[in-house]
């Protein structure tokens, strides 16, 4: 009896209510941890002691590795400060390898937000087109040729784009590119065939030859308001880019003139059997790359070796010519700045199938 | 045309809604397809051009979306499937993991719609699962290949497909069967061996592939080919247990329930749908015959020849890096072998012998390779100097009981299977161990008493024959080597004891007189087409009439009792009469008695599920008396036959108080129920326990008073107490 009365008293112990006074410092809990201890040094185990300030240098790599950034604002800033570094360096002595620099640049082609891209094409318009005919372009032409594959990689990816806003930005990068590497551009397989498939689709005229007809698509209607100014700027940019590819440019000299022709060279073609002046003009026939995925080479010859003009206006002929002709014919139906640009990538056309037939009635 | 307004005013912002709007429709949004795919062609382009470092996650987006569309558009995307092979078959090692597990997928999908055949699939993904140094790849593309023919094999069985897939398996196999460094093939042991477990392959074309691969030089590949011939069957039948175990029962009255109870969804109502096509399947399949189940054993082509290339190959060459315990397991198949298919290896008998000592590490096993390695047409002379070793090794006094134990018990089921390599003499010196203190022992010797007491009982010590064998002897024949028995049909004898029995019966009940005709006619019910459709008047009817014409024949005389039973057997077998005659006697003595029954009648499908029944019934009894003589090659020794009863040796206390508590799990603590019935509720104190406490003290007085008092007093006490337990009942 005793001893469990006694019991119950131990028991109740615990979950006795602890009085609390006015006055008196609240009793420390059960579960309290001691914290005042004292320390007398601080270690770090590591700590940057430069001094100076970073270089130029090193502020270009870490910009370059901010270009992958989450957050737009950084990367757009990071190109600003790539883009006011570079325009104040020389050309011949770059702060940056621009084979480190131009490769980083592409993927930006793709970039989601607005700002990032129109940062992207001001800055390649500012550094690789010379500011006036005496002075030399910042990044030298050289070195954007040896990229141009890369670039139109990502151009081609832009055109496809989901997205109609980088869509639609696609085509002023290709206007670049055709500004500062002129032909390079057009050339071989990746920058005819491919380019034109992606134009044919960017435009939405697949349907054209199959005899569905020019269909108003979602692609194009997807951006009301942006639409027209969108597909204005796409033609110009057609316009251009048929004309690098199938215009020959106009002979410098005549063949009347006599001392070029007869007695520099010993024959008349001469200069289809010399050393070709262009870089890896095999390239179609994927001498080194990797056997797995071979270019479609043969699908209706559409990614031929595209080499010269004449391959190239084979190539449209073939293949591009009936969906371009009745696309453009459509847009020409609409009228207005449309129709006017249209008929002027209709004239490049005309152009250059008459030289084309001509060449053909001369030989 | 209004449709396509509506579309065309709709934005396409992501991939998700595009593809949702492409499946729909596809037509319509063809140019949007187009545009999607031309954009995965320059990512594509974009991922070659640089593979390491790619941030592939729009490109797996891609992918996705491709994937799940591209039956919409087969003249677009013609090329896809044979891209994704080539991306990974080129690029397995250096793709980020994500992508190419996307790959492995995009591929698997596309294979499930449809797009590319079975055999596309397979042809890409097995070549990556024997190179990759990947273990999350090769985990994923090793299910996708064994799903993937699971579902061609899911409603009727694929043969073309399972032949290429067997074909490439076999070729692989065979590929790496020369070199020991070659690993290929056991990836295709382990897909064979799976679809085996899963029963969906089970021809000898199977079989042919682990055959090979087993005599791979590569010790996994062998070892994993020969593991296969020993359990896979015991897996199977396992699987197969399992697999019905689950039931359904309970989940579909759950589901009833909720379906009763909340609200009627379509989800609801598909899963009530496929549990009753579930529970359906399951009945169906409880009624259909089983599937023919050869065991891979009994599918071998060249039994004779895989045994001796097993045996050659990686025994009896000296040189090979082989471990003890694979050579354990090609021992134990190439003895299988030769026991199932009575094969002749002879040189396995003396590489047997080399093992065959107490301090041999698992001796145990080689005793059993040594009895399954024995069947009737091994030469005893082979026999006698294993026999002979295993007994001067293993049975004598010097050594301890389990070894002697386990060296009789071997030689039991050697000799069980061949009696004649043991000679006289040597019998009858293991025999005396009958007296032996061990009682593994003495039930060793025993039982190898009671193997000669059936088999040769001339061969034991006169007192060690007993009662029925001395009185057999005279019937019995020496035995010789190579004689065969005439072959019977198991249970015809318990069959014929059933007839007689029938007979009898209806004898003393004076039965009908077409008694076993009908019995007969039962017996076909349901088996004969032809009866059943044509009532109108077949050949079985027309048996029918004649015998109603001889029964007419036959009406004038008085028939008696005995003579319509003797008619009765007439129609089933001509010498009825003469086998009445000889009743008495057992029916296993004369088999050319036996088979009169298989030889004049056909037997009814009515007759084998008697038979059936009977057998069960009989080897019920057999399995509780238990004869030795009752052998069958087909099962594999077990080594707990070899080693004999367990008996627990002498061990410290601390082993024995942990045997006692095991002893003690689980079962309640003996106390009394007033104990536990009070410990279990709050309750006041007791008498008892207030007695417990009392005072010391104050119990002091009450003591010595009870010590004075008088005899009176004391009786009237006692009589106090007596009533009141009276009263208190």
């Amino acid at each position: 009896m005793g001893s469990s009365s006694k019991k119950k008293k131990e028991k109740q112990k615990d979950f006795a209510k602890p009085k609390l006074k006015v006055g008196k410092t609240k009793p420390k809990a059960d579960n309290h941890t001691s914290t005042s201890f004292k320390a007398k040094a601080i270690v770090v185990g590591h700590q940057s002691l430069n001094a100076a300030a970073p270089t130029v240098q090193t502020q270009l790599k870490h910009n370059l590795t901010l270009l992958n950034h989450h957050a737009y604002t950084t990367r757009r800033d990071s190109l600003a400060h790539i883009a006011s570094v570079l325009s104040s360096s020389s050309a011949s002595n770059p702060p940056i390898s621009y084979a480190l620099l131009l490769p980083a640049l592409a993927p930006l082609i793709l970039d989601s937000t607005g700002p990032v891209r129109t940062q992207l094409l001001t800055l390649l318009n500012n550094l690789t087109k010379p500011k006036d005919l005496r002075q030399d372009a910042i990044i030298p032409v050289d070195s954007i040729r040896m990229h141009t594959p890369r670039f139109l990689l990502y151009i081609h990816s832009a055109m496809t784009h989901i997205s109609a806003d980088i869509r639609a930005d696609s085509t002023n990068f290709l206007a670049w590119l055709l500004d500062v590497v002129g032909e390079e551009a057009v050339r071989g397989a990746k920058g005819w065939g491919k380019t034109l498939k992606c134009w044919i689709v960017l435009l939405g005229w697949e349907g054209a030859k199959s005899g569905q007809g020019v269909r108003g698509s979602t692609i194009e209607f997807s951006d009301p308001g942006k639409n027209k100014k969108a597909s204005l700027q796409h033609l110009g940019v057609l316009r251009q880019f048929l004309f690098v590819g199938i215009i020959e440019d106009e002979p410098q000299n005549s063949h009347f003139d006599i001392r070029m022709t007869d007695l520099l060279r010993p024959h008349q073609h001469t200069e289809l059997h010399m050393m070709p002046t262009t870089s890896n003009i095999y390239a179609h026939l994927n001498l080194f790359g990797t056997s797995g995925i071979a270019e479609n080479v043969n699908e209706e010859d559409a990614e031929g070796s595209a080499e010269d003009c004449d391959s190239r206006r084979r190539i449209v002929k073939n293949v591009f010519e009936s969906n371009l002709r009745v696309g453009l014919q459509a847009k020409l139906q609409e009228g207005g700045e449309i129709g006017r640009a249209a008929g002027a990538v209709l004239k490049v056309l005309d152009k250059a199938f008459k030289t084309l037939t001509s060449g053909y009635e001369a030989t | 045309m209004v449709k396509r307004k509506r579309t065309a005013l709709e934005k396409q912002t992501n991939l998700p809604s595009l593809q949702n709007q492409i499946r729909r429709d596809p037509p319509s949004y063809r140019d949007d397809f187009l545009i999607q795919f031309r954009h995965y062609e320059s990512q594509r382009d974009i991922f070659l051009a640089q593979p390491e470092g790619y941030d592939s996650d729009p490109f797996i987006e891609q992918l996705g979306f491709i994937t799940h569309v591209a039956d919409c558009f087969p003249d677009v995307t013609k090329r896809f499937p044979q891209d994704l092979a080539d991306l990974l078959l080129n690029h397995h090692n250096t793709l980020e993991p994500d992508l190419r597990e996307k790959l492995v997928q995009c591929l698997v999908q596309l294979r499930n719609k449809d797009v590319i055949p079975s055999t596309a699939l397979l042809q890409t993904l097995f070549p990556i699962l024997t190179t990759t140094n990947s273990k999350h790849l090769r985990a994923q593309l090793y299910h996708s290949i064994v799903s993937d023919i699971r579902n061609a094999n899911a409603k009727t069985k694929n043969h073309r497909l399972n032949k290429t897939v067997q074909g490439v398996l076999f070729s692989v196999v065979e590929a790496g069967k020369g070199s020991p460094d070659a690993v290929v093939g056991l990836w295709a042991v382990k897909v064979t061996r799976e679809l085996w477990r899963r029963n969906i392959w089970d021809d000898a074309r199977t079989v042919e592939i682990i055959k090979e691969a087993s005599l791979s030089a590569n010790a996994k590949v062998m070892s994993g080919g020969v593991r296969f011939f020993l359990g896979v069957d015991k897996e199977r039948e396992e699987m197969d247990e399992s697999s019905d175990d689950e039931d359904y029962n309970d989940s579909l009255s759950k589901l009833k329930h909720q379906a009763g109870v909340s609200g009627k969804t379509k989800k609801k109502q598909t899963q009530m749908e496929r549990a009753v096509d579930k529970l359906k399947k399951k009945e169906r399949n409880k009624h259909k015959a089983s599937v023919l189940n050869f065991s891979a054993l009994h599918l071998l082509h060249d039994p004779q020849g895989f045994a001796e290339n097993l045996y050659s190959m990686h025994l009896a060459k000296s040189n090979n890096k082989l471990s003890m315990e694979q050579k354990l397991l090609v021992l134990q198949l190439v003895s299988r072998l030769i026991g199932l298919h009575k094969l002749t290896v002879i040189g396995i008998y003396s590489y047997l012998l080399k093992y065959l000592t107490p301090r041999q590490r698992e001796v145990t096993r080689f005793l059993v390779a040594a009895a399954q390695a024995t069947h009737d047409q091994v030469p005893p002379d082979l026999l006698e100097p294993i026999i002979r070793k295993i007994a001067d090794e293993f049975v004598s006094e010097g050594v301890a009981g389990e070894v002697a134990t386990a060296g009789l018990n071997s030689i039991r089921e050697i000799c069980a299977r061949q009696p004649l390599a043991m000679n006289e003499s040597l019998l009858q010196d293991l025999t005396t161990y009958k007296g032996s203190k061990d009682k593994g022992v003495m039930m060793a010797a025993r039982s190898l008493i009671g193997l000669y007491r059936e088999v040769a009982p001339d061969m034991l010590k006169r007192k060690d024959r007993g009662k029925t064998a001395t009185m057999d002897m005279k019937n019995k024949e020496k035995l010789r080597f190579g004689e065969e028995a005439p072959g019977t049909i198991e249970g015809l004898d318990l069959l014929e004891k059933w007839y007689e029995e029938q007979k009898q019966k209806k004898v003393e009940e004076g039965g009908e007189e077409a008694a076993a005709e009908e019995d007969e006619d039962q017996g076909w019910e349901g088996w004969d087409v032809e009866s059943d459709s044509d009532d109108s008047g077949s050949w079985i009817g027309v048996s029918d009439d004649e015998r109603d014409i001889e029964i007419s024949d036959s009406e004038d005389e008085k028939l008696s009792a005995k003579n319509k039973k003797a008619k009765a057997g007439n129609k089933d077998e001509m010498d009825v009469d003469q086998k009445d005659g000889e009743e008495s006697t057992p029916a296993t003595s004369d088999p050319s008695k036996l088979m009169s029954l298989a030889t004049t009648r056909i037997l009814t499908p009515a007759d084998l599920a008697a038979i059936a029944k009977m057998r069960a019934a009989a080897d019920l009894q057999k399995a509780s008396s238990k004869s030795i003589t009752a052998l069958r090659n087909e099962d594999e020794v077990d080594e707990s036959i070899i080693e004999g009863p367990k008996t627990r040796g002498k061990s410290d206390k601390e082993a024995r108080l942990a045997a006692v508590q095991e002893g003690r799990e689980g079962r309640e603590k003996y106390s009394s129920k007033r104990g536990k019935a009070l410990a279990e509720k709050p309750h006041s104190t007791t008498n008892k326990e207030k007695a417990r406490k009392k005072n010391f003290l104050m119990t002091l007085g009450q003591a010595k008073k009870k010590q004075k008092r008088s005899l009176i007093e004391h009786r009237r006490i006692l009589k106090a107490h007596v009533e009141k337990q009276k009263k208190g009942k």
